[in-house]
């Protein structure tokens, strides 16, 4: 079920009625019921699956926690099993095409020439795969690294893994922090319900106002089929420019939503994203991007690597390798593993110019107004940087990624230049309409975002009072008006 | 190993605390769900001032026209007062020039004059809304154009028809009996609620965009929307919006085939042929099922033989059909709709129609007669941007 949906509307007005008056342990049952309905309303075998995860990672969890500290060996067999089980359905039904295809072209390159349509599958991927895998996953690695005592309650293992505000798109979330949550009381505070009620209208606004409306504005760009010719190298600028934006909105109001609806049920669900969208590097980008899966990918692959343990060369390496991973993650394609290793090689970049850029910090930081510039200066470019990244996570292959490649770089900058002196907006000469609109989206989101970073307008907002109605008024009012109904979240596909 | 995530979520709240809370909750759901539907009720729906800005679909440019002629007392100023309602799908918008058939009826002192209603996928079910909002007397005339794929098992799924455009026509009940649809997409749809603000939100919005845009943006009131071709027909030749390498996907999604076919008579546009027949019958108007054959190209590459003998089957069966003249290929801007080359032709057959009736000639166009895609270039072209219908 998608949150941009009426039937989901209409779900989440039923959870609401229903779950409040309920004694506590029906409200779990409750809610692991919704939270089955939520996963299967468009395809009921897809639960299959996700009991699968869930049954093989309880009884693993349980099987690790009860073995005695020394029979490593039982312990390790266990964390196995629960690593193959899930990443075995991940990789069968994310990866079998890709290395199928992958592999005919290394044989094709060795000189055996091998057809792969026999071989491909073309499985349809499971809607939040990638998320709850990993979610359980980590549950059994922290039993087995003894930061976490196995769950006895089925119930409340199940409704940890199928727990539906964050079951499709995260944030992915520690057992050590949701899990327990499961066992309190139920409570809600006043605070909670504003903030839940604000981050649900907040992130229904930056969906179905703005992500959605982006996307169906560049969204004709990249289907060069249709288009019938390449996208100019300012279209195609442009259309990354947006898709960079894009993609924060749609990814966060994810997010806020599944935040929001977590505060509203009695839970606590971590921050997913922290100002990821004005940052000076890339490095700092990723430090406030999908932070629960930053953070997995940390705990889980970086530092059981060494993490930067082992000296500069080995810490680079294990960097490319998290990030080659990272694009695995997002998709089985070219195109992803490309975009992985590229944000790779700029956070390396970042490490090897540090010291160029710490002396340009200071050169800039001796007056208030230039470190202002030079920040935004940083952002500026870090916005472009990413965009560009961003050619490969946007484009649908390979071939139309290097196409806009060379559309957006091939072109002199002379070109761009006499595309901005010839701009005049009420004639709309160098962009139609939708794009010039994305960007003036962008302007509004950007100045929404450095509210947040140097008023705190949220808690503020949040504090109560008429601020928060008016301001919950004002963003029910965007949805009712100008919400679209357009595209599922981007993060649904991974 | 790294240290585990510890960041402890807050104390749980106490009891008092929990019922301020739901008290709130409770007040903040009754004002959202007071405020959505006061803007709903007051703003959006059919007849909301903002659409005079806003609308932009073609069912709904055809519900306006309705609207518009129901009160228009010039409708049968004419000597006879007999009206043709040409009421059906994107075929008819583009078969027929209103302004030139009713030149020649009034040259010829016809009783009849032509109101053309054309909406994109305006198959029987989604006429017979648009025919009930019409000012139908005894004598006149309803022509409703048939196509053999309106009778596929699958139509709704197959025409992805947007729920808005079937919410401005269709009932939640009637969208509810559509067989083809999965459970989902009714679900989905039954929770749609309040109807109307569904679906005419977007148009709705439109119209507010246009004022926002314009006030905020250019400075100026923005101009009222023109229903421009929706209405009238499109100008070109030849279509671009197909492409060579778009022909393959296009050959899987339409061709035609008998499986695919549903022609007992709960079929959704089956049904709606019936429903015309008795709102016709029940006001006195003669009903004609109009057979606009498609290219010859459509009907030997793109209708399997099983299709054809089902197409004959079903139109034998039909007393009211009348079978317009087979065009030639290039009076087609694609396979089915045709240009201004076919319209003149079929113009004029409907002023002679008119005046002698009868019920045209049934046989098919010679296989040899098939151009095949890419066609050839038009002499003179303006295309746009065209809908299926």
């Amino acid at each position: 079920m998608l949150y941009n949906s009426k039937a989901f509307l209409a779900f989440l007005a039923v959870v609401l009625l229903v779950y409040y008056p309920l004694p506590q342990r029906a409200k779990l049952w409750f809610l692991l019921a919704c939270s089955a309905a939520f996963y299967g309303f468009w395809d009921p075998r897809l639960l299959g699956l996700l009991a699968l995860s869930t049954a093989v990672d309880f009884v693993a969890g349980r099987q690790i926690d009860r073995a005695p500290p020394e029979a490593r060996r039982s312990r390790t067999a266990w964390l196995w099993a629960s690593l193959a089980v899930n990443l075995g359905m991940l990789g069968f039904f994310k990866y079998h095409d890709f290395f199928v295809l992958e592999f005919s072209v290394l044989l094709g390159a060795l000189g055996l020439n091998v057809d792969p349509e026999g071989y491909l599958l073309r499985l349809v991927l499971p809607a939040g795969i990638s998320f709850y895998t990993f979610q359980t996953m980590a549950y059994t690695i922290d039993i087995w690294r003894g930061h976490l005592r196995h769950e006895p309650d089925p119930l409340k293992f199940a409704l940890y893994v199928v727990f539906f505000p964050q079951l499709v798109a995260g944030p992915v979330e520690r057992a050590t922090h949701l899990l327990p949550q499961f066992s309190r009381p139920f409570g809600l505070s006043p605070q909670m319900v504003r903030q839940g009620i604000f981050l649900i209208l907040l992130g229904f606004v930056k969906k179905v106002v703005f992500a959605d409306r982006l996307a169906l504005a560049i969204a004709p760009l990249y289907d060069i089929d249709a288009l019938g010719r390449l996208p100019t190298s300012v279209e195609a600028a442009s259309a990354q420019l947006l898709f960079t934006t894009q993609i924060y909105v749609d990814f966060s109001s994810y997010s806020d939503i599944a935040i929001g609806l977590g505060l509203l049920l009695g839970y606590h669900i971590r921050p997913n994203f922290n100002l990821p969208f004005v940052v000076p590097s890339i490095p700092e980008r990723w430090r406030r991007w999908h932070i629960s899966m930053s953070q997995w990918f940390r705990d889980y692959i970086f530092i059981p690597l060494g993490g930067s343990r082992h000296g500069a060369l080995r810490t680079q390496l294990n960097i490319l390798f998290l990030m080659f991973l990272s694009g695995l993650w997002h998709g089985a394609s070219r195109n992803f593993v490309v975009w992985g290793l590229l944000n790779g090689l700029a956070m390396l970049s970042h490490r090897w110019l540090e010291r160029p850029l710490g002396a340009l910090r200071g050169l800039f930081g001796a007056h208030p107004l230039s470190r202002v510039a030079y920040f935004y200066l940083c952002c500026l470019f870090t916005y472009a940087s990413i965009a560009s990244i961003n050619i490969f996570f946007r484009t649908p292959d390979w071939s139309t990624a290097l196409a806009y490649a060379g559309q957006i770089f091939g072109a002199g900058l002379g070109d761009y230049a006499r595309a901005l002196s010839s701009l005049d907006l009420s004639k709309n000469t160098v962009l139609d309409d939708d794009l010039q609109l994305g960007f003036l989206y962008t302007g509004l989101i950007f100045l929404a975002h450095e509210g947040e970073r140097y008023l705190q307008l949220g808690a503020k907002i949040t504090a109560g009072g008429w601020a928060w109605w008016l301001s919950c008024a004002g963003l029910l009012w965007l949805v009712v008006a100008f919400g679209i109904s357009g595209p599922q979240f981007i993060y649904f596909q991974f | 190993m790294p240290r585990p995530v510890d960041d402890a979520p807050p104390p749980v709240p106490g009891p008092a605390e929990t019922r301020a809370a739901l008290r709130l909750l409770a007040a903040a759901c009754a004002v959202g769900v007071a405020l959505w539907l006061g803007w709903a009720t007051a703003l959006v729906g059919p007849h909301s001032p903002l659409l005079r800005w806003g609308r932009s679909g073609s069912t709904a440019w055809v519900l306006h026209r309705a609207e518009l002629l129901a009160t228009d007392p010039g409708l049968r100023a004419h000597p006879g007062g007999q009206v043709v309602w040409a009421v059906g799908s994107s075929i008819t918008r583009e078969a027929f020039d209103e302004d030139a058939v009713n030149a020649a009826l009034e040259a010829q002192g016809s009783p009849y004059r032509l109101r053309k209603l054309g909406q994109n996928r305006g198959a029987a079910a989604l006429t017979v809304p648009v025919l009930a909002r019409l000012p139908v007397q005894p004598g006149d005339m309803v022509i409703h154009n048939v196509a053999l794929e309106n009778f596929r098992a699958d139509w709704m799924e197959w025409t992805r028809l947007p729920m808005t455009t079937a919410g401005q026509l269709l009932s939640p009940g009637a969208l509810w009996a559509v067989d083809d649809r999965a459970l989902p997409h009714k679900l989905e749809q039954a929770a749609a609620q309040p109807p109307a603000f569904w679906a005419w939100h977007d148009e709705v919005m439109g119209g507010l965009s246009a004022w926002g845009l314009g006030l905020f943006f250019y400075f100026k009131a923005p101009k009222p929307a023109k229903a421009g071709d929706l209405l009238r027909f499109h100008t070109h030749l030849r279509s671009r919006r197909m492409v060579p390498a778009q022909l393959e996907a296009e050959r899987a999604r339409y061709r035609l085939t008998a499986a695919e076919l549903d022609l007992s008579p709960t079929q959704l546009h089956q049904a709606g042929i019936a429903q015309l027949r008795a709102d016709c019958a029940a006001k006195g108007a003669q009903l004609v099922l109009l057979d606009i054959p498609t290219s010859a190209w459509d009907q030997w590459a793109w209708q399997d033989a099983s299709a054809r003998a089902a197409w004959d089957a079903l139109r034998e069966a039909w007393p009211e059909l009348v079978v317009a003249p087979q065009l030639p290929g290039d009076h087609f801007y694609d396979r089915r709709h045709p240009n201004r080359l076919g319209r003149a032709i079929l113009s004029d057959w409907l002023v002679d129609f008119l005046a002698h009736p009868g019920p045209g000639d049934r046989s098919r166009p010679p296989e040899a007669e098939a151009l095949p895609f890419p066609w050839p270039a038009a002499a003179e072209d303006g295309a746009e941007d065209v809908e299926e219908g």
